[in-house]
Formats: structure tokens, sequence, C-alpha cells
């Protein structure tokens, strides 16, 4: 005897629930954003997600009652998204809780940085002068100065623009990062900039640690190497994505999920969760649906898009798992199978204590609100060369205290809804690893180090922060990268940034030159993951570029432009290209 | 609607669990301007379904016991927000330790089977009391959870006009074991068996609490799981919420209700927010609504006296919650206990059942002795990954004990008991839920208080949450309620926020 299922019996509602002008793959933020897009637009769309709960990378969870942990973002990055003001996410219920200082630093030798957006204190170069010296203050201040100024304008022009076809052959200077870059400080040599390192940069400042390591492990951790040549604009634009935000969404990044949802259920998004999707369906090389998993809750396990079908899903997972290889080239799949996933694989650790750390020769510049949200401990340059060593070796996992620097986050000082009172939540505590396929001790090595590595970190803590006792922690909770990529599938190989962000996988190339316009070989089906550019980091930038692309792709879309909507001021259509 | 240029919504609901939702979808779907406000950054309230691992525990509600039954399921268009209900084929099983099962379904036949392999005689009883409790079900009890309560005796001059009503009337007077005497039951076993559906929840076996058998034993037959986790339920009706113009604000607990000219006008929140309206609707414990929110100074002494009455349940529940690999088995050669919803094991008589419960009352923690499971991925393979289920243990338990201390040790002796009676194999993941956890994470189950208050006759139907507020409206103005502790009460069956969107919208003129 099998359990039954009661269902539903109204046809005509079966019809059309079958029947959508988007399907879209995925309710993670870039599913959800383009579903929200999309449907306050004034199209039907339905959003198909494979857990149990939407929200993708944008999570919470409630390990112990009462204890919010963030097991993956944790910050705000998406500050400068069209989306808040075109989807009104504050009407949705977005809030934001803000910190003044959001960064913070302490390196071996006992440099003590902290600095914030909200506060004007870390613009005076007296403040700095001790840790860099007046004049070398004065410079760093000048250009902190000129990107806070032109933040805005510099986040939208780097991630909240579609990329050129690299078939145009735009002139690197024509970019719109190194057009607005150019504005906002003399000291920023246009190609000198473009073509170099996060770390050339931090050089040619000659920036001090801690500075300089976060400045490092701010642009390594979000995405970029820091060492790579190409990548300082992306590299330092990451970091200031964050300053830029300066805080987290109150109560945890999964309301801004819920925010999205809200928007799009508002304008008659249907979202139906626990419904893995196994087939993207393509007729005469157009893709007209998608097939769910049997056990989904829709009883038509065929669900139709009149436009297009959206993949939210790592790229990968889109064309080697639901597009069968018939409809696609050898060589495009082959190239699929090439993409790098190295890098960006995290251990992700969650404290419960009853105090928050007090940091050694750090009580004056954390004292009181300026106690940093993010409190960066071993920030040296040194280790973190050491720590790079031995994640790209694949041969170790982070043991050893002298081979890794940590974050500390903390949400506590300003957001009260994360714990009760007189509990403190240090998350997420974030360590790189080795991708788990290419670890040398094989892919569990770091599964199987789990209490290892904590009992490291704990350690670590408690040097830097003597208040930090075993006494004084409740419970500690880890997310391995095998984990993360059991949670939430698209963190292939458990790396947060989807595919290595890299000269070769970022802009015009991500994931591949040809998709670098979220098209795809298939009509009719559309990327939208952190797979294409910008990545991740929950930016409601990919749904964004993606709309400009729909607009000039789908008649439809572009017949009923909402008086809402405006485009990139660096957006190139294909049509204008064509006539330049 | 929202004419009033000082109101910001016509309608503002304190407590985004399975009340507050289904009030506020109601509301918005009638075309009401309705903010929903909500203390954790997930509304569902008992409505939860946690992931750990690939494993989805439902570590509040589980059993749907009125399903499709309640109104909301098709008035709010449920099925097309994605909520799909399972029914496991038997509803219940007994493992006693002499090997024997004894196994419920809604299908009464083959139930009186079963029995009468303890005792021919109560079969014939069973068949009898099965059929004397299905049309006081269909007319009364279904009916009239979604009505509002009258007082006793125009009730009881209602129900004195069917036959039903007249035997409705008469075993209302009567405890669920004065019930099984009447009905002439003999045998310890079955007796042992029937007593535990109340027993489950923690009622009080000895109190005239008589109407509740009919929906305790039936509907609990007749219990579904929703797929994917109880907490879909909740998105459910959220979405028509969403999808009808309802505002939600989560992580923003209610901090205090605005009073003006001793009318309830509107609701502050914690995080600094203040919005109006000319109802606010709580479904929070009356001590929340009247003393944390409203304030003792507002309150009559009739008002006061009342809520500060309010009794909170004698016993809570103790929760392990598993992730296993591979298949939980029970030894028993019978393979349908496999497939029952719950299966109950440590106890074989009637008299265990009584001495257990009193042992539970007196404090007792040390181990558990008496437990019910559930495998909630064999009907709905989506709650783990292939290979995988998730094992739902729960224990009746007193309060007042140390649990941060015990937790760990009672964990084991549930687990023990367990595995006297089924092979399970690796446990991957374990997880507790004691009482003390409940209050935490849900503040309404005050002192782990699953339904928000005693089920007492005292503090049931036109008692609750007492005489002046079952109407959902209370003496003091502009404000109403409908959460667990309101007629008809807890355990998901949808009834409080219903009838409380139906007085609303009347007073709102929709």
């Amino acid at each position: 005897m099998q359990a039954t299922t009661v269902s539903t019996n109204n046809a005509e509602e079966l019809a059309k629930r079958g029947n959508y002008d988007f399907v879209v793959l995925g309710a993670g933020p870039n599913g959800l954003g383009i579903a929200a897009y999309l449907s306050k637009w004034g199209f039907s769309v339905c959003v198909l997600e494979a857990r149990p709960e939407i929200g993708g990378g944008a999570e919470n969870a409630e390990p112990m009652p009462g204890f919010s942990i963030d097991p993956h973002a944790t910050y705000l990055y998406g500050a400068a998204a069209p989306a808040f003001e075109q989807l009104e996410l504050g009407k949705y219920g977005f809030r934001m809780a803000y910190t003044k200082n959001l960064a913070g630093a302490i390196s071996p030798d006992g440099g003590v940085f902290a600095a914030g957006f909200y506060n004007p204190e870390s613009l005076e170069p007296s403040s700095l002068s001790s840790l860099m010296g007046t004049s070398m203050a004065e410079i760093y201040v000048e250009i902190q100065k000129g990107m806070r100024a032109h933040a805005r304008d510099l986040l939208r022009a780097v991630y909240y623009t579609p990329p050129y076809d690299e078939k145009w052959g735009v002139p690197g200077d024509d970019l719109p990062a190194v057009k607005v870059l150019q504005q906002t400080s003399p000291v920023f040599d246009p190609a000198l900039t473009r073509d170099s390192s996060v770390l050339d940069i931090t050089e040619a400042i000659g920036l001090p640690d801690p500075l300089k390591a976060i400045t490092l492990f701010g642009s390594w951790y979000n995405g970029p190497h820091p060492f790579w040549k190409g990548m300082s604009i992306p590299g330092m634009a990451c970091n200031l994505l964050y300053t830029y935000s300066s805080g987290s969404p109150v109560g945890g990044m999964h309301t801004l999920a819920h925010s999205l949802a809200r928007c799009a259920v508002a304008n008659g998004a249907k979202i139906f969760v626990n419904s893995p999707v196994t087939e993207i369906i393509v007729q005469d090389g157009r893709a007209v649906g998608v097939r769910v998993d049997d056990t989904s809750v829709l009883e038509e396990k065929t669900v139709k898009a009149n436009l297009a079908v959206i993949s939210a899903l790592h790229v990968r997972q889109t064309f080697l798992d639901l597009v069968g290889a018939g409809h696609l080239a050898p060589d495009f799949l082959e190239r699929i199978k090439a993409l790098n996933l190295r890098g960006g694989s995290l251990f992700v650790l969650h404290i419960i204590t009853t105090e928050l750390p007090r940091y050694k020769g750090a009580e004056d510049a954390f004292a009181g609100d300026k106690y940093p949200s993010c409190t960066v401990i071993n920030a040296s340059t040194d280790i973190l060369m050491e720590e790079m060593r031995d994640v790209y070796s694949f041969k170790t996992h982070p043991t050893d205290p002298d081979h890794f620097i940590v974050p500390i986050c903390t949400h506590d000082t300003y957001d009260s809804t994360r714990s009760p009172s007189g509990y403190y939540v240090l998350s997420p505590i974030y360590v790189q690893c080795p991708v788990p396929e290419e670890h040398r001790d094989g892919p569990d090595a770091v599964n199987d180090a789990k209490e290892e590595i904590t009992e490291t970190i704990l350690r670590l803590l408690e040097q830097y922060a003597p208040n930090m006792t075993r006494d004084k922690i409740v419970a500690t909770y880890v997310n391995t990268p095998r984990d993360s990529e059991f949670r939430n599938m698209a963190f292939v190989g458990g790396n947060w940034y989807g595919l290595r962000e890299s000269q070769d996988e970022w802009w015009s190339k991500r994931p591949l030159p040809e998709l670098a316009r979220y098209r795809t070989p298939i009509e009719g089906l559309y990327l939208c993951n952190h797979t294409s550019h910008p990545g991740g980091l929950c930016l409601i930038a990919v749904p964004y570029n993606l709309m400009h692309i729909l607009i000039e792709d789908l008649e439809p879309v572009a017949a009923t432009t909402p008086g809402w909507w405006y485009p990139s001021p660096w957006h190139i259509t294909d049509a204008e290209e064509g006539t330049r | 609607m929202s004419s009033d240029a000082q109101h910001d919504y016509d309608a503002i609901i304190i407590g985004g669990g399975p009340n507050g939702l289904i009030a506020a979808s109601y509301l918005a779907r009638a075309g009401a301007h309705v903010l929903l406000l909500e203390r954790r950054i997930e509304t569902g309230g008992g409505l939860n379904t946690d992931e750990y691992f690939g494993f989805r525990f439902n570590l509040h509600a589980i059993y749907h016991l009125m399903a499709d039954v309640m109104p909301a399921y098709k008035d709010l268009d449920l099925p097309n927000y994605g909520l799909r209900y399972v029914l496991p084929p038997y509803g219940a099983a007994f493992l006693l330790p002499d090997n024997r099962s004894l196994i419920f379904s809604n299908d009464a036949t083959a139930t009186a089977g079963e029995i009468a392999k303890f005792s021919s005689y109560d079969a014939d009883r069973y068949m009898n009391m099965w059929n004397n409790f299905q049309p006081m079900l269909e007319q009364y009890l279904i009916p009239l959870t979604y009505e509002l309560p009258m007082p006793p005796l125009e009730q009881l001059e209602l129900m004195e006009q069917t036959e039903t009503g007249q035997e409705m009337a008469r075993i209302s007077e009567m405890s669920f074991v004065d019930i099984l005497d009447d009905y002439g039951f003999e045998n310890t076993h079955v007796r042992m068996a029937l007593l535990s559906f109340p027993a489950m929840w923690g009622l009080d076996l000895n109190e005239p609490l008589g109407f509740l058998y009919p929906l305790y034993l039936c509907r609990m037959l007749n219990a579904a799981l929703v797929k994917g986790g109880s907490h879909r339920m909740s998105s459910a009706i959220y979405r028509s919420f969403v999808h009808a113009g309802g505002i939600v604000r989560d992580a923003c607990p209610a901090s205090s209700l605005i009073v003006e000219d001793g009318t309830v006008v509107g609701v502050k929140t914690s995080t600094g927010d203040t919005f109006r309206a000319p109802l606010v609707i709580s479904t929070l414990n009356p001590e929340q609504t009247f003393i944390d929110l409203l304030g003792e100074e507002y309150l009559d002494d009739s008002l006061r006296s009342a809520v500060s009455g309010w009794e909170w349940e004698q016993r809570s529940l103790f929760g392990l919650h598993l992730g296993i690999q591979g298949d939980l088995s029970y030894k028993l050669q019978d393979t349908r206990v496999d497939n029952a919803l719950v299966a109950f094991m440590g106890l074989s008589t009637e008299e265990d059942l009584h001495s257990h419960l009193a042992a539970v009352d007196s404090g007792a923690s040390d181990h558990a002795g008496w437990i019910h499971v559930t495998v909630p991925t064999r009907f709905d393979p989506t709650q783990a990954s292939d290979g995988y289920n998730t094992v739902r243990i729960e224990s009746v338990a007193p309060y007042s004990s140390p649990w941060t201390e015990i937790a760990p040790t009672y964990a084991e002796s549930c687990l023990n008991l367990l595995r006297e009676y089924a092979n399970l194999e690796d446990v991957i993941v374990q997880r507790t839920c004691t009482p003390v956890d409940i209050e935490q994470r849900l503040t309404t189950m005050k002192r782990g208080s699953i339904k928000h208050g005693a089920y007492t006759p005292l503090q049931l139907g036109y008692f609750r949450p007492n005489d002046l507020c079952s109407q959902i409206e209370t003496p003091v103005p502009g404000l109403l309620v409908a959460g667990a502790s309101v007629y008809p009460g807890g355990m998901i069956l949808g009834g409080p926020g219903y009838l409380g969107a139906k007085v609303a919208l009347e007073l709102l003129g929709i």
C-alpha cells in the first residue's frame, strides 16, 4: 500500500499552472531577482527550486533556538543595485542594519585598523598616521574619498552593465569601469590600473599591514585573485562593494531573498520549491519548457515556457545535466567541462558565545560603537601568502595557525535579531580551502578535519582575544565546502563564486565569450547565475543585466517597457554595435 | 480601504504562525490592506521545517489533522501555491513488548479486525464507538471548529435537538477513560492504544474533555503530512497573502500596542517602527497580548483576572530528530507497521500509560519510557537525500527539568527504546528539541506549551482564552485575538485564524 497524495482537481488551474511566459530554474537571489523583474514587468513567471526553501546562498539557519547563523552570504554587497529602486524592495520588507565600522584588522605584530563607510573618522588622515605615516595617510584618504564619492557609479560600471561582446573589440580604455575610475582620482592611470593586480595597487600605494593584508584578503575571499594581472578593478571594486553597503539586512541575508520573492509573488509569479528540474526541453533548437522531477509537488511534470527558459543554475548543470548533449556542439560541451572550478571553496565556522571577543591591543580602536562587524585576525600579507600556497597546492587544510588569516564576523552589535540577549553569534568565520575534488588527501580531507580546524580557529581567536576561553563558547557549527555544495547545488565543488574570477573567466569571457551576454546556443534559453558576469555575492546584478538582453531579444518585453525601468548608461545593444 | 489618513493599514496582524497567516490571507484576498508582523526571520511558527545537512526536520508540527478539511485549503487556493498533502496508509501502530502489534487506520472494519486479535468483544465496541463518532464529526465537531463558540447552555440547547447532538452532549461530560468505560472496552492493551491518541498531545485522560475524542481519534487516523515538510504549508499561505497584496515584515517583533482613548490604534515594533490600523489582531498568547504588548493598566478587573489565571499545559514534548543512512525497519514480522504514520512503543497496558503520565507529571525525566515515532521520508522522500531517512521521535515530557543538562541522556534513552523495536542504520545527524527549546524558538509556547495554554474545560470552547475574548473581539476596542490560545485552539486546525478574519472583515465592513 502506497501513501497517496491529496491533489487538486481543478483542471483549469492545472492548465494555467503548466504554462508560463518565463520559467526560471533556481530560487536563489538571481532566480528570484529575474522572476521579480519579469513579473513586475507584467509577465507570467514560474520559479522552480530543488531545495525546500528559497534563498540559495542568501540563507539563514537556526541551529539552536533563537540563534541565526549565515551559512553562506553574510553582508549585503548589492547596495548599488538598481533593483532596490526598480523592484521597490523596501515595500516588500527589505530593511538594512548598518554598522559604523564594517571592517577591522589586527596583524600578528599588533597593528590595528578599523574603518567603515559610516564612520567619518576613518577618513581623517590622523586616524591612520600611526599605521602608515602622515603623507601616505593623506594619499590613501584622497583615494578613498574619490572612490566613495563615485562609489555607486563605479560599482554600477563594474557590476551592473552587461559585458560587451568580445568580438566588438571595444578598447580597454572605453570600458565603463575604467572611464568611471578615471573620474575618481587623478592617481589612477587607466591603462596601468586596468592591467595590474590588486597586489600591484597596494604596493604602488605602499600600504602597510594589516591594511594591505585585508585589501588582498577582501579581494581573494570575494572572488578575484589579488595576484592576477588585469583583475585589479574587480578586486578593488569588491572591497568597495561591502564597505559601500556596510551592513547586512535586518535578520540576515535570507530576508533579501524574501523581499525579492515577495515582489515576484505579489506580481503573480509562482514559486514551487521541492521541484528539481530534470530536463530543459529543446525542440527545433529552441527551449520550450522544462521537465520537473517526479517528486515535485507539481501534478504536471512538464512546464511550458512561451517566451524563454532562464537558468539560474550553474552553467555546468545547465548544459551538462539539463540540456541534452544532442542539442549542443561537442566542442562547446568540452569547453563547458573544462571551466575552472579551482579556488573559492570555504570552510565556514559559526560560534555561539556568551561574550564578544575583546581583542588585545584594539581596546581603543574598537571601543563602543566602533567595534567592527568583521575583524580579520592574523592580518599579515606573509600569512596570506602561506595560505594561498596551501590552498593552491591542494595539499593541506588550515590547521597551522601561522598559515591562515581569519575574519571573525558578528552582526550582534547592530542587529538585535540574531541572538537572544546575553549571547552572541560569531558567524560566519571563513577559511579558504582547497577544492575537495583536488585535495591531495582526497575529497573528504577537510570534512575529516572538521574538529581539528575548528580547534585551531578557536585557539587563534583566544590568542587575539584572551577573553574567548572555552567556557564562553556555547556551541560551534561548521559547513565545509562539501556541506556548502550539498545545501546549495550551484556551489559546484564548494566553490562560492561558481567559477574562479580570473582574467579568462571574467567580464566578456565569463563563463565563455559566447555566453557572456547571457544568451546561449539554444534559442529561448538564457543564463542568470553567478557563473555569468559579474559573479556571485547576491548582487542582483545578473538579473538586471539580463533584462537588457531580454528587452533586445524578445519583442513582448521591449514592447511594454514600464516607467520604472532604466538601463545601464554604459549599455551597448547588439543593434547599436552594428552601427558603431 | 484605508480611507482614514491616520491609518497605514486596515489591519495589523501580530505573529506569522499558521493562524496569523491564515487571518492575514483571508483579509488581503477580501481586499483589505494588511500588515503581518513576525518576530522571527521566517514566518510559519509551528509550521517549521529546518534543514540540517540535507535532512529536513519538522521540529514542531507534523501531523495535519484537518489537512484539506480546513476551509483555508480551498478558500485560499493553497494547492495553487504549492501545498500538497500525503496520506500514509495507516494512521498508528502500537508495538507491544511481547512482539504483538495493533494497527489503526481510517478503515474502521480493518481496525476492528486488528482489535479482535486482542478481544473480539472490544472489536465490536470499537465499531460501535467509531460509528457513533462519525456523525458527531460531520454534524458538529468539524463545522463548529470554524464557527464562533457559543455559551455552553446555548450550545447544549442546540445539541439536544438531534440524536447525534444528544450523544455528543452526553460524552462531553465524560473523560477519555469514562468514554472507554461507557462503551465497555475491556482489553487493557486496546484501552492503552485508544487512550494514547489524546495522551500523545499531553491531554489529561481524566478531565471531562470527551467531546474531543472523535477529533483526536478519527482525525488522527486521517492525518496527513505536508509534502516537503510542514513549512511548505505556511509558505503556501504566505504566498497567497503576498500575492493578494499583503505586506510581511519579518525580523520585526511587536513591542507594544498603541492605545489612544482606550482604543488600540496601532503597533510599535522593537525595530523602532510604528504602524497604525483600526484593527490589530494578536495571535500571541494571552500573557504576551494583554500584559507585554497592551499593558496591565488597560485591563479591567475581569480581564486582568482572566489573563492572570491563564494556565500553561502541564505536559510538553521532547523531540529527538535523527538523520539516518539507510532505512528504519521495525523488528516485527508485520511490515504494515513500517507504513504507519506514528508508531507507539514503550508501554503495554492501560495501567502502564496512567503510571507513566503520573510520573511525567511528577517531573520524572531521567529517561523516556514512552515514545511515538514517525519516519516522514517513508511517505515523502523529498525530506532527505536518496538512501537517507529522517526519524522523528517524540516523548511526552515535563517542562521543569534541567533540559540543557539532561537532553543528551534523555535523547539516548529515546534512541535505546527505539532500538529495542527497530533496526536502524547509521545515525548521521541528531538534533534534540526539548521543552525549553520549544519555548526559545517559539515564544508563544511558553513553558513548552505547544497549544499556547492548557486544554482544560475552563480553557476550551467558549472559555478559550476566556469568556471575554472567545468571540475574537476583546473588551479593548480595536484589539482582536486569533491565535492557538483562542477557540478552537492549536494543532494546526486553522480555526482561530479563520474566525479572526471573519470577525475582522465584519468589523471592517468588507
